[in-house]
């Protein structure tokens, strides 16, 4: 399955897909989540969820 | 399985053009997080300066309550509280932060305990009424 696909099955409410999205951004998220040295997990929190936003914004 | 993303084709383009879009949003969350981490950080450290600055006043019964107004975050909390009249100001927050009995506040301000209790709870449902309602003014 490309990316095309498990976006737009992401884009609707498909668990595994999301997941797997979530899986593959990770160590963006992991990265932008560190502050002074130190992990942050609320900011990775939150991340996740802009993450999953950006899933339902993003036009195809 | 991996696979090199060279740009070329509809599925690697929609992949950059995602990633792009992620990248940017994480950027300005993290962004938006750490302004909001460092403002109440900033709060945090002055409110416990300043109620070590009251604790220290206390003893000599001299309770600054404006300083403490000044620390109020909700603007519509802090218009309501800065009509308030000193004393009444002077009793919700010897109450509500020191904690004290009011057989303690009445001995301070040399009012009778009814009398205090009274300007307590006629504040707080003033307070009450003013901020639940006041937003139809």
């Amino acid at each position: 399955m490309n990316f095309y696909d498990i976006l737009n099955n992401a884009k609707q409410d498909n668990q595994d897909a999301i997941y797997n999205i979530l899986n593959m951004y990770k160590p963006l998220l992991m990265k932008e989540s560190i502050v002074d040295g130190v992990w942050d997990e609320d900011l990775f929190q939150d991340l996740i969820l802009t993450l999953i936003n950006c899933i339902k914004k993003f036009e195809i | 399985m991996f696979e090199y993303n060279d740009g070329i084709g509809i599925n690697n383009i929609i992949q950059n053009q995602f990633t792009s879009y992620v990248t940017k949003s994480a950027r300005n969350t993290r962004l938006q997080y750490l302004k909001k981490k460092y403002k109440r950080m900033q709060y945090e450290i002055s409110l416990e300066l300043q109620l070590d600055y009251i604790e220290c006043d206390c003893t000599n019964d001299d309770f600054n309550n404006f300083s403490i107004i000044d620390q109020i975050e909700n603007q519509h909390l802090y218009k309501i509280l800065k009509e308030q009249k000193e004393i009444d100001l002077y009793i919700l927050f010897s109450k509500v932060i020191k904690n004290y009995t009011f057989e303690q506040i009445s001995s301070k301000v040399g009012m009778g305990y009814k009398a205090v209790s009274m300007r307590y709870y006629r504040m707080i449902k003033k307070i009450k009424k003013e901020f639940l309602g006041g937003e139809d003014k």
